[in-house]
């Protein structure tokens, strides 16, 4: 963390490219540093995706955030990375505008986006968000007895 | 990770009639059933189903303005269910996942095939479908905005297990499962 700090000091404001690198590397290096941590509070949690407490618990009754048992701590807790990763792109989806589905778009698009987070996320949700398994999928094109009206 | 100014833009209408992207349309075997039943039926289904393959985002400029081959639902379902109109009183709803290889754009889950009948509403495919989502369908104010405007439907894999084992036990009982029509 100490790293990414002096990264932003040392950035030129005037320079927007070097800037905007800088921020890009303290970003990497602080969900890092925090990712250490392992897990949040449910609290804790709720504060740094921008949640009430019930919404947060309802996602979690969904499966849509994950929470492990820590064997120093009474309650669940939230894992670091996940929690990391999914407030960053919540707040993404905010500030472009989306108030419903926050949580759900937001695994979709790491899930969709971000290879590392693509591991992870099987990790973390199996057999929960991820896609089900393709063979309980078929196609659905019509059967050889439609005809060119159906 | 990728960053929000490395995704894909959202797409205008008039892109969206250019595309020449794939999607794929999928079913699970619960269903499959219902859209078997289509067949002799004359309900566009086959037109349907590539028009979603190709773009279920399309929306058409009509002389009565934009017309969106698909509809987002209103009320509670809005966030997860878009409907298509078919031929003879058929409707099919559908939700997407994102894509799960580099071929397509995204997957269309098609989650009910039946038929619009407001007089018997046991078999009115809006109501059955709020039934299976343990839901209300609201009574006015459908406004059908386009499917695709505010986002894509998304539908977690753990309410879409929950609302095909509410289909099986629904279809259990039934002689013809698109509302027994055939």
């Amino acid at each position: 963390m100490a790293r990414a700090f002096v990264a932003l000091r040392g950035a030129d404001p005037d320079d927007r490219d070097a800037l905007s690198a800088a921020v890009q590397d303290a970003a990497t290096e602080l969900q890092a540093g925090l990712a250490n941590r392992s897990t949040y509070s449910k609290t804790e949690a709720a504060h740094l995706l921008d949640v009430s407490s019930t919404t947060l618990e309802k996602w979690i009754d969904r499966g849509l955030l994950p929470v492990v048992q820590v064997p120093r701590y009474k309650r669940h807790r939230v894992p670091a990375l996940a929690l990391l990763a999914l407030a960053g792109e919540v707040k993404q989806l905010r500030r472009d505008g989306r108030r419903r589905g926050l949580l759900v778009e937001a695994l979709s698009r790491l899930e969709q986006e971000d290879p590392q987070w693509r591991a992870e996320f099987e990790r973390l949700y199996q057999p929960g968000l991820a896609g089900g398994p393709d063979e309980d999928f078929l196609s659905a094109a019509p059967s050889p007895d439609f005809g060119p009206e159906d | 990770m990728r960053t929000s100014s490395q995704r894909r833009p959202p797409r205008t209408s008039d892109q969206r009639t250019e595309s020449a992207a794939v999607w794929e349309a999928v079913v699970r075997r619960e269903v499959r059933p219902l859209i078997d039943a289509l067949a002799g039926k004359r309900a566009g289904y086959r037109d349907a189903y590539e028009q979603l393959r190709q773009d279920p985002c399309l929306v058409r400029t009509t002389p009565q303005g934009p017309r969106p081959f698909a509809y987002r639902l209103s009320g509670p379902l809005e966030p997860k269910v878009c409907g298509v109109h078919l031929k003879r009183g058929y409707r099919l709803a559908f939700t997407m996942q994102p894509a799960q290889d580099e071929q397509h754009e995204g997957r269309v889950v098609i989650l009910y095939v039946g038929t619009r009948d407001t007089r018997e509403r046991s078999r009115d495919i809006w109501r059955i479908v709020h039934d299976l989502f343990d839901t209300e369908n609201p009574a006015a104010g459908h406004l059908r905005p386009p499917c695709c405007d505010e986002g894509l439907p998304r539908m977690d894999e753990a309410e879409l297990t929950v609302f095909l084992d509410r289909l099986r036990r629904l279809l259990r009982g039934r002689k013809t499962p698109a509302g027994g029509q055939r």
